[in-house]
């Protein structure tokens, strides 16, 4: 009972007008950073540092935490909307989210991201509330063994988000991870394919190349023939622009899924909301019962990334509360932060600082909640942008996407590499690769080397660590299986065909 | 009507002279614009909270009659900053902040620019590191794990950043002292590296107290020993190595500096400037939460700093085989 | 698809071999386990084996004479390229012409030259854009986008 009376007087700080109004600001401020492309939560948390100065630390963390599960929010609009992810961790809301647009669904794709993102959102603050210490524990039992084995489970699951032909999914999941080798590598401080330039030491800019793949692509398609608007034939009642019944049964699934491993990963330091979301959609795929339509717009597509990115964003807080260790970019700008208003979270922070940590989690129910009433009537809004005429809407996706790269380094390089991928992408297309597995790969290319080489570093080269371990074992033996996972279903068949053939 | 007219024009004509006047004799004056300090590394890291600190209380105080403007570019080990820097020759509105990378990326040939390019104008701080192990560990003080690495060379690992990185060079600095090997094994961040020695999957791990403190203070790890002449504030238990035998000092600093040739005047103006925020509480406060020692050096001294270090760091990457032969 | 595929794996061929030559050169190996060359490596052998299946594929392939190129012509195409080359151009002149002009230059060419809109039109939304872009990133989000050398 302990955690309740704790929590009665989390919601005595958070009810504060200073801190609820703080709270929406945030949201308010993260829904806009979500909606804008390119730039994501970690900047938007970054710009509000100075902002937060003359603010005690728990009113400057509770903004921050808005602004961080805010932006994952508005993240979806315009992937769903324009197709032009609007963080890292929306791009597999595009895959599904931007074709419910085109067949003038948009309202119960934007709605059901809204709802996803509120569920899992509050179910991953639940567990925060109840399970923090055990869960410090869960983060920190995963060494470069078990990094390698999710994470090369990860890559296996390329292939499924392949289009029609596996060929082209790994030609395309192999290119991604060849992207992943530029820059200068960690362990070695060997610079690889960086043709001498400064600006490709770091590597290539993940979400220079997700927007360019994506958004930039998606334009220059549409470009080709005058189009009036990016879909026609949706007629705005209210009752189309939420999701129905069917929808929500096609989606618990995919919601509950997608919000247990988001919360998993994200807790984990070193993975993510990115991570989450990805693995969310791909094991919604493996699972389903149609699988071939992935891709061409279905909720549950939608669903699945939704929940994890958000779920993700919570889980990413344990870790930093319980240990002081940041499981996430945004997370780590926030123990910055916290720093300089004089807090270090630690261990001990729950016991020293029960006001700050309570009134934070207090402060998380009430934002989500703040962000389900801010959203739904948003989408109205948003559906009606659809209406604008395309040619006006295209040389604002160009810029908008241009200068979102920008802002987050505030790199012109990360401008060309948009554009670059941009015409790769659209000679993709084309060409008929899909997008999803360079991106995948590019994200998990780097993780899965570094977590090999230094698990190899560990054992001395000996191979077993990878299946002595319990956690890892069990990963690497499902990672290979899945890799051979079509070979054995051919076998089989094969098998079946000869056994019925010769009786 | 003409004594209107006439009366506009002498006003417009005072109007010049006063513009005019006030044009010359503002222009020694320097800062007459908001001056740019551009951070090397990402929003959030230790010298992004450096600068933001500095910008604010620089801003509050009136040090400057104008206020320094943050701005992060990060990327290529703080070379993309450097150069960015380092370009704009004579214009005393940049300042760039110089940590340790800002001596290793140019020796490592990361960057086209080196310490020629830029003019030192303060050093504020040094960050202190230290070597710690997980409380279950069976090392309990430096001796026993060179004795340890001695009996098992390359066996015991150890957690750290990318190689170059101030944690690549302390964990040198041990391999060096003592005459052992260690297992340095790579980790894209300090927290990562923590998580690892938490949860047992490393031997020992290089950090700094910014990282480690807090878990020192839970139990959650044990500390070795410090890379200092002296032990620190914060943790007065701990031992520094050289006391326990082991010559491995290190700091890292945490200074500004401007393009090459700004004016003298200019260059007076910010060492003032800053000289008067080390002595603001705001700077005390953020040297104390930070587990920072105040390193107060004017441009001159800072100079002198950095060619020394520059050395050091030359031999020191040259025997870990980071310099590449041109 | 026939030519496409023949060309796209020809390409990538080309690319791998790159891969592998350039990996060559790096070590391959470190003190326990593989190095920085390691990985490049198998992935330029692995693009390589790929581009090979996908050229077999194509060349067993019989060509469909009635099946197009999957690309546009004409027209389209210019499209496509004009906003390409209009995107380059827009990178290129940030820094000298910096973010207002130069963004109100490229939506005005976009709205112009690849829509045909008409003047006022063209005007109004290359205005829109620019003052709806700096309000946002820079009086909002306070980043400073690029400027050009008379602080604009």
């Amino acid at each position: 009972m302990d955690i309740f009376s704790n929590l009665i007087m989390g919601f005595h700080v958070a009810f504060s007008p200073m801190n609820l109004w703080m709270c929406f600001v945030g949201v308010l401020i993260g829904t806009l950073i979500g909606v804008l492309p390119g730039i994501g939560p970690t900047t938007g948390v970054a710009i509000l540092i100075p902002i937060t100065f003359g603010m005690d630390a728990t009113t400057a963390i509770i903004t921050m935490c808005g602004v961080y599960y805010g932006a994952m929010y508005g993240g979806s609009t315009t992937s769903i909307l324009l197709n032009v992810p609007g963080e890292s961790s929306s791009v597999m809301t595009t895959l599904d989210g931007y074709q419910m647009a085109k067949k003038g669904r948009p309202g119960p794709a934007l709605g059901m991201a809204a709802l996803s993102s509120f569920i899992a959102g509050t179910f991953a603050v639940l567990m925060l509330t109840f399970l923090s210490p055990p869960l410090a524990n869960y983060a920190v039992s995963f060494g470069p063994p078990e990094y390698f084995a999710l994470t090369f489970m990860g890559l296996t699951l390329v292939t499924s988000l392949g289009g029609d032909s596996p060929l082209k999914g790994l030609i395309s999941g192999v290119f991604g991870l060849l992207v992943a080798c530029i820059g200068i590598d960690a362990q070695s401080a060997v610079a690889r394919f960086t043709f001498g330039s400064m600006s490709l030491l770091d590597g290539v800019g993940f979400i220079g190349v997700a927007v360019g793949l994506f958004a930039a692509a998606e334009v220059l398609v549409n470009i080709e023939e005058p189009m009036l608007q990016i879909f026609t034939e949706a007629k705005l009642t209210i009752r189309s622009l939420l999701p129905n019944l069917q929808d929500w049964k096609d989606s618990f699934g995919a919601l509950w899924r997608g919000s247990i491993i988001g919360f998993f990963v994200g807790v984990l330091p070193g993975a993510g909301a990115t991570i989450a979301s990805f693995m969310a959609y791909a094991v919604e795929k493996k699972v389903s019962k149609h699988p071939e339509l992935f891709g061409t717009g279905v909720i549950e597509g939608v669903a699945a990334p939704e929940g994890a990115n958000n779920a993700a964003a919570g889980g990413a807080l344990v870790p930093l509360l319980t240990l002081g260790i940041p499981g996430s970019g945004t997370t780590a700008v926030m123990l910055g932060a916290l720093m300089i208003h004089g807090l270090r979270p630690g261990p001990m922070l729950f016991s020293s600082r029960p006001d700050f940590v309570w009134g934070l989690i207090a402060s998380m129910y009430i934002g989500n909640v703040m962000l389900i009433i801010l959203n739904m009537p948003m989408i109205g809004l948003w559906v009606r942008l659809l209406k604008v005429p395309y040619k006006v809407l295209m040389p604002l996706i160009i810029t908008i996407s241009a200068v979102g790269v920008f802002a987050t380094d505030n790199n012109i390089f990360d401008m060309w590499v948009m554009a670059v991928f941009g015409v790769i992408g659209y000679l993709m297309k084309k060409l008929d690769y899909p997008a999803a597995p360079a991106v995948l790969a590019l994200v998990l290319g780097p993780m899965v080397e570094m977590s090999l080489r230094q698990s190899l570093t560990i054992s001395h080269g000996n191979l077993s660590i990878f299946f002595t371990r319990p956690i890892s074992g069990t990963l690497t033996v499902i990672a290979i299986l899945s890799l051979f996972a079509p070979f054995l279903r051919i076998l089989w068949k094969k098998y079946r065909a000869g056994k019925t053939a010769a009786v | 009507m003409k004594n209107l007219s006439r009366l506009f024009v002498l006003f417009l004509v005072v109007l010049f002279i006063a513009i005019g006047a006030g044009n010359a004799l503002g222009a020694g004056k320097y800062p007459e614009k908001p001056i740019t300090m551009v951070i090397h590394a990402s929003a959030g890291g230790g010298s992004d909270i450096f600068g933001r600190t500095m910008s604010s209380a620089i801003d509050k105080d009136k040090l400057l009659p104008q206020p320094i403007v943050v701005e992060n570019k990060p990327g290529g080990s703080g070379g993309i900053a450097f150069a960015y820097v380092a370009g704009k020759k004579k214009d005393p509105y940049y300042l760039v902040t110089a940590v340790t990378s800002f001596l290793t990326t140019p020796l490592m040939g990361l960057t086209p620019v080196g310490l020629k390019d830029f003019t030192p104008i303060a050093n504020f701080a040094f960050d202190e590191y230290m070597l710690i192990v997980n409380p279950k560990s069976k090392y309990k003080s430096v001796k026993d794990v060179v004795a340890d690495a001695k009996a098992n060379p390359k066996k015991i690992t150890v957690g750290g950043t990318q190689l170059g990185s101030s944690d690549s060079i302390c964990a040198y600095l041990i391999e060096k002292a003592a005459g052992v090997q260690f297992n340095y094994i790579v980790f894209s961040g300090g927290g990562e590296v923590n998580a690892a020695l938490l949860g047992g999957h490393i031997d020992m791990a290089v950090a700094n107290p910014g990282e480690a403190l807090e878990l020192y203070k839970a139990g959650k790890v044990r500390v070795l020993g410090v890379y200092a002449e002296k032990r620190l504030a914060g943790a007065p238990d701990v031992p520094t190595l050289k006391e326990q035998g082991i010559n491995a000092i290190y700091v890292q600093n945490r200074g500004l500096c401007a393009p090459a040739d700004i004016p003298a005047d200019a260059r007076k103006v910010l060492e003032e400037a800053f000289f008067k925020y080390t002595k603001t509480e705001t700077f005390k406060k953020y040297c104390k939460d930070n587990m920072l020692s105040e390193a107060w050096m004017d441009g001159a001294a800072f100079g002198k700093f950095l060619e020394e270090w520059n050395d050091k760091y030359a031999v020191i990457l040259k025997d870990m085989g980071l310099i590449k032969k041109k | 698809m026939k030519k496409a595929d023949l060309i796209t794996g020809f390409v990538l061929l080309v690319l791998s071999g790159y891969v592998i030559q350039e990996s060559w050169r790096m070590p391959s190996s470190a003190t326990f386990g593989p190095g920085s060359g390691f990985l490049p490596f198998w992935l330029g052998v692995l693009m390589a084996l790929l581009a090979l299946i996908l050229l077999f594929n194509a060349w067993r392939r019989p060509s469909d004479p009635k099946e197009g190129s999957p690309f546009p012509g004409g027209k389209p195409l210019l499209r496509v390229v004009a906003v390409m080359v209009g995107l380059g151009v827009y990178i290129s002149l940030m820094e000298v012409l910096g973010f207002l002009l130069n963004t109100f230059l490229f939506v005005a060419y976009l709205m112009r030259a690849v829509e045909r809109e008409r003047l006022p039109m063209t005007a109004l939304t290359a205005f829109l854009t620019t003052a709806g872009l700096y309000l946002i990133f820079q009086v909002l989000l306070g980043i400073t986008l690029p400027r050009n050398m008379f602080g604009l």
